[in-house]
């Protein structure tokens, strides 16, 4: 028993330490801020610890995480939703962002997109992450959102939609993204 | 990519593709400084959210030991072993499952300097719709506190009260509550989920009263104490005679798990506690 517990401790260990990168870049980009991320992948983790003599031997241990992930994300803005939504429409993000200037940085870039990213409700965030950056299929995302396959659609269109109104989206394209 | 098996709906040529957002985002990802998984912080932190499955009403200083990497606790409904041999020709009603009034056991007790003490637990069967979640919900409330947020978190999980009582007539205190869930997973060998607590709810010292789970294969479970004396507990099989001051593993009605207590002598506290066999 003793053995078996052991592994499992490793099992996790090994776990933690291979998924924390992408695990970090997953949470950056839902919550746009540094410190927010690490707290969201440690609490996830934590939640994963204890649970982990089931999770680690089901056959897809990234899916509970996720799924731990996004519920967590998404009860944390539960109950800033209304005010997050309140102030903001397309337009108004697209006002938010439009100060972005035509010579911008890499780092403006991303800062200019997670910005973006952050003034998406919730769910559309969650949904455009999973989607474009986790890179799941929209049934795979359904699943870790707990929503239907129509309500990721839905969410991941109107936050792209939004996304592709930030101004100069176009020369963050030629300028920045992975190796260009 | 997944993501371009979509159709970019509404696109014109010169439009930014979804590729092109997947690059961005990967790009805004790059900025999240990594550095080491604090890996032990995350087991601290998982510790502690194991911990509060123990609510101690008082809050007094709880010392809670388990197995790393386990949860203890065994499934529902269903999760009982005895219900393997439950024979009948249709489902059991609400009522024959304790969905609205829990079975009750008393797990141990005692006189402690002439001052009777008891461990006792409720196990509340598993509601199977919303109507029964919504009336066990609403029982519960004579406990001045429920394991879960809503009723609909208790549909198809069964639930427990662990109390303890303290001199003769004392009300008994919650000292655990919570539901037994598929997730916990089931107990065997020596998995081991416990907490030492003062035997009287309203002290905040000495920790000489050990709760804990077992599975229902652990036939000795052994509590060490700070002295270095130790004290060991067996199984007993279900309906056993409770004697004062006789402690022992005991099967639970409804429990998909064992119980036992400890208790340490005057002088000492706890210092550990582990299942021997």
């Amino acid at each position: 028993m003793g053995d078996r517990k052991a592994a499992r401790d490793t099992e996790f260990q090994s776990f933690v330490i291979g998924r924390w990168p992408r695990l970090m870049r997953t949470a950056f980009l839902l919550t746009g801020e540094q410190h927010a991320a690490e707290d969201l992948v440690q609490s996830t983790l934590e939640q994963v610890y204890v649970a982990w003599r089931r999770v680690g031997s089901a056959d897809d241990p990234e899916a509970y995480v996720r799924r731990v992930m996004i519920n967590a994300h998404a009860r944390k803005h539960r109950r800033r939703l209304k005010e997050f939504l309140a102030p903001k429409d397309d337009s108004g993000l697209a006002r938010e962002v439009a100060d972005t200037d035509d010579r911008i940085g890499r780092a403006e870039d991303r800062s200019s997109l997670l910005s973006a990213l952050t003034q998406l409700p919730p769910r559309q965030r969650e949904a455009v992450v999973l989607r474009y950056w986790e890179d799941l299929t929209e049934t795979q995302t359904a699943e870790a959102m707990g929503c239907s396959v129509g309500a990721v659609k839905s969410n991941a269109a109107k936050g792209i939609a939004k996304l592709r109104a930030i101004p100069g989206l176009a020369e963050m394209v030629t300028q920045g993204g992975r190796g260009r | 990519m997944s993501a371009d098996r979509e159709t970019n709906h509404g696109m014109s040529s010169h439009d930014i593709s979804n590729t092109d957002i997947a690059l961005l985002l990967a790009d805004a990802a790059d900025g999240a400084e990594i550095g080491i998984a604090p890996y032990q912080a995350v087991i601290r932190g998982g510790r502690r959210r194991r911990a509060r499955r123990w609510v101690v009403a008082t809050a007094t200083a709880l010392v809670l030991v388990g197995s790393a990497g386990t949860l203890a606790l065994a499934g529902l409904p269903g999760g009982d072993g005895s219900r393997g041999s439950h024979v009948a020709t249709q489902p059991p009603s609400a009522q024959d499952e304790h969905v609205f009034v829990p079975q009750r056991s008393t797990i141990a007790t005692g006189n402690d300097h002439g001052k009777e003490w008891s461990v006792t637990i409720d196990v509340w069967g598993a509601p199977r719709n919303a109507a029964e979640a919504q009336v066990q919900w609403e029982a519960m409330a004579t406990y001045g506190n429920r394991p879960v947020d809503k009723p609909s978190e208790l549909i198809g999980k069964k639930a427990f009260f662990v109390a303890r009582a303290y001199g003769a007539g004392a009300e008994p205190q919650i000292t655990m509550l919570d539901v037994f869930t598929k997730e916990d997973g089931s107990m065997t060998g020596t998995d081991i989920e416990a907490a030492a607590l003062p035997l009287d709810p309203d002290a905040e010292a000495p920790n000489r009263l050990v709760i804990g789970q077992v599975g229902k294969t652990a036939r000795t479970v052994t509590c060490t104490w700070q002295n270095g004396t130790m004290t060991d507990v067996r199984k007993v099989p279900a309906g056993y005679d409770i004697n004062t001051d006789d402690e022992a593993i005991r099967p639970v009605d409804g429990s998909p798990v064992n119980w036992f207590v400890c208790l340490a002598p005057d002088d000492t506290v706890f210092k550990a506690v582990h299942v021997a066999e």
